[in-house]
């Protein structure tokens, strides 16, 4: 089957505009990211949001009077001090460190080493704008790596001296406006971290910033300064399997990939294709994947395919997400669960009811938690927040399509019956008190806030070096020398471990360092 | 044009070159876009140099950064000849540079003049520092690509190397004269682009993995701006998976 690409961070530029199929809702998306209004873009994984934003990105480049700068936050969890504003420090840092670049690639900055061809070079000691703000980033960047000493934030400069900056570049070189894309953008399940984000979010407004920005459905720790129905236009980025033009679509979307045997197969069997594009709920990276993992576009192979990714490899990517937020994992057991043994049985038992279901809207609060977490991974959709079942007032879900039929042995054939009889009106309700509700009801004190999440890390630190992937002689070295938690290497160069260990060159060292931080990462990825 | 001037002296001759070359400089000067990217190019390479931990090889990558930035002077001045040619030598001091830091005793024979940089041996398919071997051996996940990134390194070196050599067709495009060339800056815009992305590809394959936290941070901003469609070096700096 044709090779695709499933994520935009694949794409080239060039790529990304001729792979583009625009509906009405990604036209308006567009249109409000080039705005000069700052704009929250929410779905769920593998939708298209960066997609999305690139294409914006890439109409706003053509024109001369603006820049437009791509930011990723994906690794922000190594920031974790105990001052809460060096996570802002960290991401406002990283924000001007892109902007820099930006500016050079644009020709309007020129760099250090250039004076190399300069006899009378231009030393970053001179008085310009770039200058000014290379030296506000480098505070700022000092203030996060002094990891172990309180910073006197007195000392940093203030956003309006960030915003100055900006201003002068702007006026400068004649651009009218500087647009920040943030991607991955508060992805991280830190209700702290989120708050942070978007406090710098709106403190970035200014006649000359722009801030644009793709969240997830789970992100609502909004904080207090920011309220998204004011502070910015609010995006939603959902292709509901109801609308006319939504198998259309998909088609288009998957032709621009697909080599000339795949369309004339689609062509062919076009039912095949509607189940697969189905199936995927509105989500182009899973349809791509699952057209790609066929062997042939034929129903025993479609059929194969949709168990397989959808009983499967769904659940196990929710599954995986509990592994890497480690706080979240009993929330994230407890949906999977909920979903697979109670949900979806009721649902597809019940002759009225067809991919929907309703909860009352007083639920317990890890309840509400773990269904966003399932909508983060996209199994379920949010529908609306006040529907009334019985007199009471709940939220409508979708679940995803192919999870349903995944489930007969014969999924194509059912999806034919499915789609026709399937009604949004007909739902099955679960009220606000249900027996599975009791497994997890004394969680709501463990929904992990920073505290916790700094003293799980502290514990990790504390661990042995034992538990470090090395040999025995490795661990025995680095004990004897007095190197007995992970704390005692992080940190530390490998020239430190060739000094003080005997017998460790460069070779043992960079496998001491990397078994470290492995661990580290592993453990705090985000 | 200029041959018909009988009794021009020297001085006044290449003062007329000069205010060629300079109506040439002032055509192209506005390229603010592509020149722009050529120097971002240059000076990541130099800063990707401040990471390798050898001083020569580190020196030899600064000196290709260096000469692309020669190149691209070369270029606004009309000079597409001498652009060409010293992008070449860009090239081949880059993937020469790598090849040494697996080639000892060839860079130290290099360096007191005693051994010279093959092409031929620089792109080998089996044992260059563009093959399976090579990727194996610093960067296995890059290993589908070497093939594809061989091919389009000896694709841009012939081209360039045309220039170089005088090939028949290279005098008709780059002409006689001093004159601006639309066709020519646009091909070396390209050309440029092409050996930059081939010369921080090679880099990163050879050395990335030996670098620190600290210094993936460093160039990780250059990185998952332009080379982040490469999955395997995307992750390895902390960007997102492929699913």
């Amino acid at each position: 089957m044709s090779e695709f690409k499933l994520r935009t961070e694949s794409l080239k530029d060039d790529d990304i505009i001729s792979l583009a199929v625009k509906n009405d809702n990604d036209k308006k998306i567009i249109k409000s990211l080039t705005s000069s209004e700052p704009c929250l873009l929410e779905g769920s994984r593998g939708t298209g949001k960066s997609f999305l934003m690139k294409i914006s990105q890439i109409n706003l480049e053509k024109k001369s009077s603006t820049l437009s700068i791509f930011i990723s936050f994906n690794i922000s969890s190594l920031i974790n001090t105990g001052d809460h504003l060096q996570f802002y420090h960290w991401m406002l840092a990283k924000t001007l460190r892109a902007l820099l670049n930006k500016l050079r690639k644009k020709g309007l900055s020129i760099s250090n080493y250039s004076k190399t061809l300069l006899s009378n070079d231009t030393s970053e000691s001179e008085e310009t704008i770039e200058n000014n703000l290379k030296s506000i980033v480098k505070l700022f960047e000092n203030s996060y790596n002094k990891k172990t000493t309180d910073v006197d934030i007195d000392t940093l400069p203030d956003i309006e001296d960030v915003k100055e900056a900006i201003k002068e570049i702007c006026k400068e070189n004649n651009l009218d406006r500087i647009y920040f894309f943030f991607d991955e953008a508060a992805h991280v399940f830190r209700p702290e971290q989120q708050r942070q984000f978007f406090n710098l979010f709106k403190d970035l407004r200014s006649p000359y910033i722009t801030c644009n920005a793709a969240i997830y459905p789970g992100v609502t720790h909004f904080g207090d300064s920011f309220e998204p129905i004011h502070d910015c236009i609010y995006e939603v980025l959902d292709r509901n399997i109801a609308d006319n033009d939504y198998l259309e679509y998909f088609k288009k979307m998957v032709f621009k990939q697909a080599d000339a045997s795949l369309k004339k197969s689609i062509k062919d069997q076009g039912q095949l294709f509607n189940t697969l594009a189905l199936s995927c709920g509105g989500n182009p990276r899973i349809l791509l994947k699952t057209i790609q993992e066929m062997e042939k576009f034929n129903t025993s192979e479609a059929n194969k395919v949709i168990k397989d990714f959808y009983r499967v490899k769904i659940w196990s990517e929710h599954t995986e997400l509990g592994e890497k937020y480690k706080g979240h994992q009993f929330l994230i057991d407890w949906g999977r669960d909920f979903l697979e043994k109670t949900v979806i049985p009721t649902v597809i038992t019940n002759e009225k009811s067809s991919i929907y279901f309703w909860i009352n809207k007083d639920i317990p609060e890890t309840i509400k938690e773990s269904l966003r977490l399932l909508t983060y991974t996209g199994i379920i959709k949010k529908l609306d927040t006040s529907t009334r079942s019985h007199g009471d007032l709940g939220i409508r879900y979708e679940i995803k399509y192919g999870c349903i039929i995944a489930l007969d042995s014969n999924p194509n054939q059912y999806s034919t019956e499915l789609f026709k009889i399937r009604s949004i009106r007909q739902f099955t309700a679960f009220g606000k008190n249900h027996s599975d509700y009791e497994k997890i009801e004394n969680l709501s004190a463990s929904i992990l806030e920073d505290e916790q999440y700094r003293e799980s890390l502290e514990s990790m630190l504390n661990k042995s070096i034992n538990v470090l992937s090395l040999t025995n002689w490795q661990k025995e070295r680095l004990i004897a020398s007095g190197f007995i938690t992970i704390r005692d290497l992080y940190g530390l160069k490998e020239k430190d471990l060739i000094e003080k260990i005997y017998q460790v060159g460069p070779f043992r060292a960079r496998v001491m360092m990397n078994a470290a931080n492995s661990e580290l990462l592993e453990y705090i990825s985000g | 044009m200029l041959n018909d001037q009988k009794n021009m002296n020297i001085k006044e001759y290449l003062n007329q070159l000069n205010e060629k070359s300079q109506e040439i400089y002032n055509e192209t000067i506005t390229d603010f876009d592509d020149l722009g990217k050529t120097h971002h190019l240059a000076s990541f390479i130099a800063e990707f140099s401040e990471n390798i931990f050898d001083e020569n090889e580190k020196k030899m990558i600064l000196t290709v950064a260096i000469q692309m930035e020669s190149a691209t002077l070369n270029m606004i001045y009309g000079m597409y000849r001498q652009a060409y040619s010293t992008l070449r030598l860009a090239f081949e001091l880059g993937l020469g540079a790598i090849h040494f830091s697996v080639h000892k005793l060839e860079h130290n024979e290099w360096i007191k003049g005693q051994n010279d940089i093959k092409w031929s041996k620089l792109i080998d398919e089996d044992n260059g520092v563009i093959s399976e071997r090579f990727s194996n051996a610093f960067f296995p996940e890059l290993k589908d690509l070497m093939k594809d990134y061989n091919k389009k390194s000896k694709d841009v070196y012939r081209k360039l190397s045309e220039f170089v050599h005088g090939n028949n067709g290279t005098w008709t495009k780059s002409g006689l004269t001093i004159q601006y060339n639309e066709e020519l800056k646009k091909d070396y815009y390209n050309s440029y682009k092409i050996v930059s992305e081939i010369l921080i590809f090679v880099m990163c394959c050879r050395y990335l993995k030996t670098f620190n936290q600290k210094q993936k941070e460093a160039i990780s901003v250059f990185m998952l701006e332009e080379m982040q469609h490469i999955s395997s070096i995307r992750e390895f700096l902390g960007g997102v998976k492929d699913i």
